[in-house]
C-alpha cells in the first residue's frame, strides 16, 4: 500500500498538472474559436510538418550546433578565468566592476549590438550564447572559490595540499555546487540568448521560424515553434541531471545515497 | 619520558584589529613548553582563545609578538613533522573522497608513490580501527568514524607532534569516551607528543600529562597543573581516583573563577 502511494506521488503526480492545463486549452480553443489560439489537433499537425526528419535539419540543428558550440565554449572559459581571478586578489578587484557590469546588462539587450558588429551568421550567435553563459558561471566561480569553507581551507593548508592537487580536489570540487548552479543558470540563458539571436535578420533556427510565423499569421505552427522549444529547455534540463549526478553522489549531496 | 622541549611557547601576543577600527587582544602573555612525548592539553574558559592558541602554535596565524619554537627552530608555516585533527571533522574531511583517499592526500602531496601512500593509509586506517571501510566516503560513516579518519590522516603523516583541537567537542559522550583511549593507544604505540585543546577539563586531566590553564582574555597561564596520575588511564579507576578529583576541582575553581572577577 505504501509502495503505491509513493509510486503514485513519483509518477503520476508530476503528470496532474500538464494534464489540467491542456484539458483547460482544449475546452478554452474550443469555445473560443480564437485565430490565436488554435486547436490542439492543428498546433499537433503544424508541429509534425515543422519538426519533421527535414525541418530538424533545417531549422532545429542550426540553433542547437550554436548552443553545441557556445555553452561548452562560455563555461569551459569562466571555469579557467575564474580560478585565476579567484586566486589573483588583484585581478579580483579589478574585474570586479567589468563583471558587475555585464552581469547587470541584459544578455538580451547585447544581441543587436553584437550583430551589428559581427554580422548574423552563426559565430556571432555562438558568440552570443558563450558570453551570456560566461558571465553567469564567471561569478559562480570566483564566489565559489572564495568562499570557500574556512575548516577545509585550513586543514588543506595545515598538511601542505598545494598546486594542481589542492585545486582539482579540494577548491574546485568544494565550490563544486556553486559551480553547477552557475552552469544550470547558464544552460536556461543559453537557451534563451538562442532563440533571441535568431529573431534579427536570420532565415532558419527555432527562434527564426517561429518569429516568421508569427508575422505570416501561421500561429499553429508559431505555437509549434513555442512547444519545441519547451521540449529543448525541458531536455537539456534533464541531461545536465544527469551529468551532475556523479559529483552529487561522490560529494554525498544526492538525497537517495546520504545517510550512514 | 624524556623532558626535552619540542615545543617552546614564549611571550605570545596576538592582538586582532578589528574591521571597525580598535583591537583586541585574545593573547596576553602566553609561556609554556612541551616536553617530547608527553600530552598536554590547554583548558580554558569559554572564549579564552584556546583555539587562537593552536592556530598560532600550528603556524596558521602570525602571533603579533614572542614565538613558537619548535625542535630549536622558530615556526612561521606549519612544519613537515606537525599534523592536527579538527573539531569540525565534517568539514576537514573532503566528502568527494574516500576515507582511504583522504588519508592518502597528504602523504601524496609529501612525495610518497600512490602505492606507498595507499599502503600507509590503509595501515593507520587499521590502528584507528578502521579496518574494511577505506572505501567509504565520510558521509557513509558515523561521527565518531569520521574523526577516526581524521586522526588516521594524521597519523599516516607520523607527526613528531599532534595538535587536536577540541577533537571530541561534537561527539555523544560514549564515542568520546572510546576516542580519548584511542588517543592514549596511540601515543604510547607511536610515541607522538600530543598538545590537545579542549572546554572539557576531565578530558584534559584524563588524558594530559600537564594541563595548561588560560585565563578569561586576554589569555595568560594562569597556571600549568601537572598531572601526577598513574600513567595507565582508564575510564572508571582514573575517575574514581579521588587524586582526579582533586585536580578537576582545582581547574575547574580557576576556569570558572575568572569570568566574575577582575
Amino acid at each position: 500500500m505504501r509502495r503505491y502511494t509513493s509510486w503514485t506521488i513519483r509518477f503520476v503526480a508530476p503528470l496532474l498538472m500538464p494534464v489540467v492545463l491542456l484539458g483547460g486549452y482544449v475546452l478554452f480553443a474550443h469555445w473560443q474559436s480564437n485565430l490565436y489560439f488554435p486547436s490542439l489537433p492543428r498546433i499537433y499537425s503544424a508541429f509534425k510538418t515543422t519538426w519533421s526528419p527535414h525541418g530538424l535539419r533545417l531549422n532545429a540543428w542550426p540553433s542547437l550546433s550554436n548552443l553545441l558550440l557556445g555553452y561548452p565554449a562560455g563555461l569551459l572559459s569562466a571555469v579557467l578565468l575564474g580560478i585565476l581571478v579567484a586566486r589573483l586578489k588583484a585581478l579580483r578587484v579589478a574585474s570586479e566592476p567589468i563583471i558587475a557590469f555585464f552581469l547587470a546588462l541584459p544578455s538580451v539587450a547585447i544581441v543587436p549590438i553584437f550583430i551589428v558588429l559581427f554580422g548574423p551568421g552563426p559565430g556571432t550567435k555562438q558568440l552570443i550564447i558563450a558570453q551570456a553563459v560566461f558571465f553567469q558561471v564567471l561569478v559562480n566561480v570566483i564566489d565559489g572559490l572564495s568562499t570557500l569553507d574556512p575548516t577545509l581551507a585550513q586543514s588543506a593548508d595545515l598538511f601542505k595540499i598545494r598546486g594542481f592537487r589542492r585545486l582539482f580536489l579540494v577548491d574546485l570540487p568544494g565550490a563544486g555546487s556553486q559551480i553547477l548552479a552557475g552552469a544550470r543558470a547558464g544552460l536556461s540563458l543559453g537557451v534563451l540568448v538562442m532563440i533571441v539571436s535568431e529573431l534579427f535578420n536570420t532565415r532558419f533556427g527555432i527562434g527564426a521560424v517561429t518569429l516568421s510565423a508569427q508575422s505570416s499569421f501561421d500561429f499553429p505552427t508559431m505555437w509549434a515553434g513555442m512547444v519545441f522549444t519547451a521540449i529543448i529547455g525541458i531536455g537539456l534540463n534533464g541531461l545536465f541531471s544527469l551529468a551532475e549526478r556523479p559529483y552529487l553522489r561522490r560529494a554525498g549531496l544526492l538525497q537517495t545515497t546520504t545517510g550512514a | 619520558m624524556s623532558t626535552v622541549p619540542i615545543l617552546k611557547v614564549e611571550n605570545l601576543h596576538k592582538t586582532f584589529t578589528l574591521p571597525k577600527g580598535g583591537s583586541y587582544t585574545a593573547l596576553d602573555n602566553i609561556s609554556f613548553e612541551v616536553a617530547d612525548g608527553e600530552i598536554v592539553a590547554v583548558v580554558g574558559p569559554s572564549g579564552a582563545g584556546k583555539t587562537t592558541v593552536l592556530r598560532c602554535l600550528a603556524g596558521l596565524l602570525a602571533p603579533t609578538s614572542g614565538s613558537v619554537i619548535f625542535e630549536g627552530e622558530s615556526i612561521t608555516e606549519t612544519p613537515q613533522d606537525v599534523a592536527a585533527v579538527f573539531q569540525d571533522y565534517s568539514r576537514s574531511l573532503l566528502p568527494w573522497l574516500s576515507a582511504r583517499s583522504n588519508v592518502m592526500l597528504p602523504l601524496r602531496s609529501r612525495g610518497l608513490s600512490r602505492t606507498e601512500a595507499r599502503q600507509k593509509a590503509d595501515a593507520a586506517l587499521a590502528s584507528v580501527g578502521l579496518e574494511g571501510r577505506e572505501g567509504s566516503h565520510p558521509w557513509q560513516l558515523s561521527g565518531g568514524m569520521q574523526q577516526r579518519v581524521a586522526l588516521a590522516r594524521a597519523l599516516a603523516c607520523n607527526p613528531r607532534l599532534l595538535f587536536m583541537d577540541e577533537p571530541f567537542a561534537s561527539l555523544d559522550a560514549q564515542t568520546r569516551m572510546d576516542l580519548e583511549d584511542l588517543v592514549l593507544h596511540i601515543h604510547k604505540e607511536f610515541a607522538t607528543t600530543v598538545l590537545i585543546v579542549t572546554h572539557d577539563i576531565d578530558e584534559a586531566i584524563y588524558l594530559a600529562n600537564h594541563v595548561v590553564v588560560l585565563s578569561k582574555p586576554p589569555a595568560t597561564v594562569s597556571q600549568i597543573v601537572e598531572i601526577n596520575l598513574p600513567p595507565n588511564r582508564h575510564q572508571t579507576t582514573t575517575k574514581e581516583n579521588p587524586a582526579f578529583a582533586q585536580l578537576r576541582n582545582h581547574v575547574l575553581t580557576m576556569v570558572r573563577r575568572d569570568p566574575y572577577e577582575d
